[in-house]
């Protein structure tokens, strides 16, 4: 009965106090948002703990949730800003050659953290020949992107999201958001080319 | 939702292909923590102590409105119950006052007009005698057609000897204040006689029966009566001295004195 519920359906039904409508909810979004937060922070260690962090606030959060937004929206800005938080108390952990992408014109400016991100160091090309040759080809291509370009890639295919909602999510204009999802998937074509 | 494909930069191939190779998850172990997680919160957000204090609170709520309410207006309304008497009050003697109450209320509901008469009997004979005769004239004239047993016809003829006895009291040259002994003794009877005569014809055997609920401000009332009438009565005593008839004062005084043993005497009817 809960796998026809909506998402909104099912978080409201366990702010009600149903256990189930909330086992169903995971099972939704338990792939998308792992996987968000691993490729965002490139630490298997660390996005498991982001990952357990963002649906405690979730579950703390259900006796105030009204469903204003999709839910997906709801839970994957939680989710970026739990990210958003955990690089502003490590940022002085940041090494300095990680710098914002010069030149790129869809890359943001330096007041958007995520563009201060390391790629992921289990995609680094030290840990490639471990893994799969597509899997590792697909993890490079993302890691290679600019963080906002990834972050509003990965919204869009494992959130779901439209252009308004990430750029909701992201607090930026919707033409930005749609620039930068042309450029990410221009730049991800371009390195998988013969992959397609 | 409702945007445009067309306007929605997409890449199907490369959504497939990425889609297709992105499976990774988070750890059993980890699921299990959360769901037990969301589990426990349920059950904590039903056992909240605020949520208890809540349903303590409506649950008793009323009960403890109901409960302050009485109290409050039992202690008002002891409150507002007139003291006893003024100074002293001597011990009610039984032939004189326990008339009274049952007298009080009978004579306020059956005829509002007759209860100044009753009231005020004690002190004023004569008034009182004049303002009953007319009374029972009165009440003789309304009550004939009406009555028809027995035991009415037995209640006028009382009535009516009361009347009579309480005209000659009161014919008496002697002012209230100067009444004979004899008068006095007689005056004892009249309470009881005119509580009967007023109420005989109306509702007195309901309230007559019930002396048990006599208001209260009808008893203070009756102890204010007593109070007056021992003053009235030595008042009578010293008529009495004055007019040389001391034996007789000096009977009224032991019998004064023996209906109201702590009534302190005055200092010039000490022996």
């Amino acid at each position: 009965m809960h796998g026809e519920w909506s998402d909104e359906r099912l978080m409201l039904a366990y702010r009600a106090g149903d256990a189930d409508a909330f086992t169903t909810l995971y099972g939704r979004y338990r792939g998308p948002l792992h996987r968000y937060l691993a490729r965002q922070c490139g630490n298997p260690t660390l996005a498991e703990e982001l990952y357990h962090e963002v649906w405690i606030k979730v579950i703390n959060a259900r006796a105030n949730y009204e469903p204003l937004a999709r839910f997906s929206t709801w839970i994957f800005r939680i989710a970026r800003h739990r990210l958003i938080d955990h690089y502003r108390q490590h940022a002085h952990q940041l090494p300095l050659q990680f710098a914002p992408h010069a030149g790129d014109p869809a890359a943001d400016g330096p007041d958007d953290l995520l563009a201060t991100l390391p790629a992921p160091s289990h995609e680094t090309p030290h840990a490639v020949h471990e893994r799969q040759q597509v899997a590792e080809r697909i993890s490079l291509a993302l890691a290679a992107l600019p963080a906002a370009q990834r972050d509003v890639f990965l919204l869009a295919e494992e959130g779901g999201l439209t252009l308004e909602e990430i750029a909701a999510a992201t607090d930026c204009g919707r033409e930005t958001t749609k620039s930068r999802l042309r450029y990410a998937l221009s730049k991800l074509r371009h390195s998988l080319q013969d992959l397609l | 939702m409702t945007e445009p494909l067309q306007d929605f930069p997409s890449d199907p191939p490369l959504s497939r292909l990425y889609r297709q190779f992105a499976t990774d998850e988070p750890s059993q172990a980890i699921d299990e923590r959360i769901l037990a997680a969301a589990k426990a919160a349920l059950g904590a957000g039903e056992r909240s102590p605020g949520a208890d204090r809540g349903r303590w609170w409506r649950r008793w709520r009323t009960p403890l409105a109901l409960a302050t309410t009485l109290v409050l207006t039992l202690t008002l309304s002891l409150l507002q119950q007139p003291p006893p008497g003024d100074g002293f009050v001597p011990a009610v003697p039984g032939p004189q006052v326990a008339p009274a109450p049952a007298a009080a209320p009978p004579a306020k509901f059956a005829d509002p007009e007759a209860r100044p008469a009753a009231a005020v009997a004690p002190p004023s004979p004569a008034r009182t005698a004049g303002a009953l005769s007319d009374r029972q004239a009165e009440t003789r004239q309304q009550s004939r057609p009406a009555s028809t047993g027995v035991g009415e016809r037995d209640r006028e003829v009382k009535s009516e000897s009361v009347a009579e006895r309480v005209s000659s009291a009161a014919a008496k040259p002697a002012p209230p204040a100067t009444e004979p002994a004899a008068t006095r003794s007689e005056r004892t009877d009249v309470a009881p006689a005119v509580a009967g005569t007023v109420t005989g014809n109306r509702s007195e055997a309901p309230l007559a029966a019930a002396p048990g609920r006599v208001p209260a401000a009808a008893l203070a009332k009756s102890r204010a009566q007593a109070v007056r009438t021992a003053s009235v009565w030595l008042d009578e005593i010293r008529a009495l001295r004055r007019e040389g008839n001391l034996q007789e004062a000096e009977r009224q005084l032991r019998e004064f004195r023996r209906e109201y043993p702590d009534y302190p005497l005055p200092e010039d009817l000490r022996p």
